[in-house]
């Protein structure tokens, strides 16, 4: 059996997770992954989706010729690779997929977002898929900002009300052009799944799980910008992007899960400092617009780059 | 009953225009839909971020034949949850030719839809506007129209924010749609379009299933005329333009017969003359 904390918790696997932080022996597991047969069908299904069901503390998730999945009470992920499937590929979505549902049926909150730490308090880079979370993650480790998370992080509420961040405790994962323009080829490993163009990318400094908010960023792609513009989300449009920041939505299954999630998007977006992060296509937005998020920790955000 | 209509079309080719049109049908007052909202107020068959919600997986993972196994889901998924939601059509935007997956479903799964705009141009146009699209040469673009094994979007060396989508050339992107026989067909000619805005609208409106009065159309063509969408590309910029490209260029068909030479221009005749004798395009 291995071990890794993976967001604030530790988790046994009897399959190696690559890209996890992992851990010595520990005693005492939070939640398990074990090679197991999996029962099919789920009972009791409340919602469904082209190849997932989730019934009350089950969510069985299947991928076509390769592995299906059962999560079960946020405790306990069986996998079972697909006949002539390969684990290798199964790992991969169980270390990049799997772990944020697992956290999301523990009926903690999952945003998709990458997470730095500067001077002690997370940094959240929110997103749609190829916004390039992973890469401003990988591209802020380069300047000496530890990396808390890169696919998904978990908040919770300290007992005096602060949001504290739990990064996902993995590498940043980069595709190749994002390596060779960061120039972080020798911190490339492997693939995160054979035959892929998408690697760990080992980072200078991780930091400690479970940090304060610090400030949100909400990340895109926008071609109308000559580098990078700053805004700033207010009222409903901050309350929406965090909403459109929730992890996997289709996946909470009961409309208890679902108002719960919202309403805690609704007190992060009240609590959080937010800003828009619009940044040109390619890469040379970044020097000068990661300039500009250190330069919003320390005072007001700048606007820069013209419309 | 399914609310999808696909908006389809190979790139460059009045999709956009037609999106707007159909938008300007519910325009409150005189105010234009906005362009950079066009995406969110209908969809985009090849958007990854569909995909990954529905699917839960992070498409990064999987290959692009992968994902084509699994869109035909996607879609049956999605039309269930639209028909939950809404009475009104959901148009969604489609460059992807209309191709049948190993064990003959199609990737956009069969009958998910209840029809298909299909909008096609004269192709020795579409090789103009798209070149200028593309940064492309125009015989890069000519290659491309004629390669059959033709697509945009293919993850390789970095992930792109649509899903890959095959294309075919030029000929069999057309006729895919046009001869498929899953869901109704709806034939508009961008030319035909420029010709008659609000009947050719007003025919495509009714085909979705829109509710539409010939003087919503009328409104609809004043406020998605061509000035108007550049009016806004210039005032606002357009998150589908490539960058420092216009893409509302120049908006009137025929600019082929001074761009292109005429080599150029026969081999896109050449490829495609049968095709195009169907759809009516001098040669």
């Amino acid at each position: 059996m291995l071990f890794y904390s993976v967001a604030g918790l530790v988790l046994a696997s009897e399959v190696p997770l690559a890209g996890r932080i992992p851990l010595p022996q520990a005693a005492e597991a939070a939640a398990i992954v074990r090679l197991a047969d999996i029962p099919d069908p789920v009972s009791g299904s409340t919602v469904t989706g082209p190849n997932w069901r989730a019934g009350k503390g089950e969510l069985l998730l299947s991928i076509p010729g390769l592995a299906s999945f059962l999560l079960v009470d946020g405790k306990e992920i069986r996998v079972r690779p697909a006949s002539g499937g390969r684990l290798d590929d199964a790992a991969a979505f169980l270390t990049q997929n799997l772990l944020g549902l697992l956290m999301q049926q523990r009926g903690r909150i999952v945003l998709r977002a990458s997470s730095i730490a500067i001077d002690g308090r997370a940094v959240l880079f929110c997103g749609d898929p190829a916004a390039g979370k992973s890469t401003v993650a990988a591209a802020m480790a380069a300047r000496g900002r530890p990396v808390l998370g890169d696919d998904f992080c978990t908040v919770d509420w300290g007992a005096d009300g602060a949001i504290l961040i739990h990064g996902d405790s993995g590498c940043p994962m980069l595709w190749t052009d994002s390596i060779e323009a960061l120039e972080l080829g020798s911190a490339a490993g492997a693939a995160v799944r054979p035959g892929c163009f998408k690697y760990h990318v080992r980072p200078p400094a991780c930091a400690s799980d479970g940090l304060p908010l610090g400030t949100i960023y909400f990340l895109g792609e926008d071609r109308r910008v000559e580098t990078h513009r700053i805004g700033r989300p207010r009222g409903m449009k901050a309350v929406q992007a965090i909403r459109d920041s929730v992890y996997r939505p289709r996946a909470l299954a009961t409309a208890e899960r679902r108002l719960r999630t919202f309403e805690a998007a609704a007190r992060i977006a009240r609590q959080a400092p937010m800003f828009s992060l619009a940044r040109t296509s390619g890469f040379d937005w970044i020097d000068e617009g990661l300039n500009a998020v250190e330069i919003g920790w320390n005072g007001a955000p700048e606007r820069r780059g013209s419309p | 009953m399914t609310h999808i209509i696909w908006l389809a079309s190979y790139p460059k080719s009045g999709n956009t225009w037609m999106r707007s049109l159909l938008a300007n049908l519910t325009a409150a007052g005189e105010r234009p839909a906005d362009i950079n909202m066009l995406g969110r107020k209908y969809g985009t068959a090849s958007s990854r971020g569909l995909f990954e919600d529905q699917t839960l997986l992070d498409s990064g993972l999987l290959t692009d034949d992968e994902i084509d196994a699994m869109r035909p889901d996607v879609y049956l998924a999605w039309a269930d949850q639209l028909r939950d939601r809404r009475d009104d059509p959901f148009v969604m935007k489609c460059h992807d030719a209309y191709t049948r997956l190993p064990g003959d479903r199609a990737l956009l799964g069969n009958s998910v839809a209840r029809g298909a705009i299909v909008v096609v141009r004269d192709p020795r146009d579409v090789a103009l506007s798209f070149a200028d699209h593309r940064g492309a040469s125009i015989d890069e673009v000519i290659d491309l129209m004629c390669d059959p094994s033709a697509a945009v979007g293919r993850s390789v060396r970095a992930q792109r924010p649509q899903l890959r989508q095959c294309l075919l050339d030029w000929s069999g992107h057309v006729l895919s749609w046009l001869d498929q026989k899953d869901v109704p067909a709806h034939l508009v000619r961008y030319e035909d379009m420029e010709a008659d805005t609000i009947a050719i609208l007003a025919a495509a409106a009714r085909f979705a299933g829109f509710d539409v009065t010939r003087d919503q159309a009328a409104k609809a063509a004043r406020l998605s005329a061509f000035d108007a969408l550049r009016n806004q590309e210039q005032m606002a910029g357009f998150t589908e333009a490539a960058k420092d490209r216009s893409f509302f260029r120049r908006g009137h068909s025929g600019g082929w017969r001074t761009a292109l030479s005429r080599a150029q221009a026969e081999r896109i005749e050449t490829a495609h003359r049968r095709t195009m004798t169907r759809l009516r395009y001098a040669i």
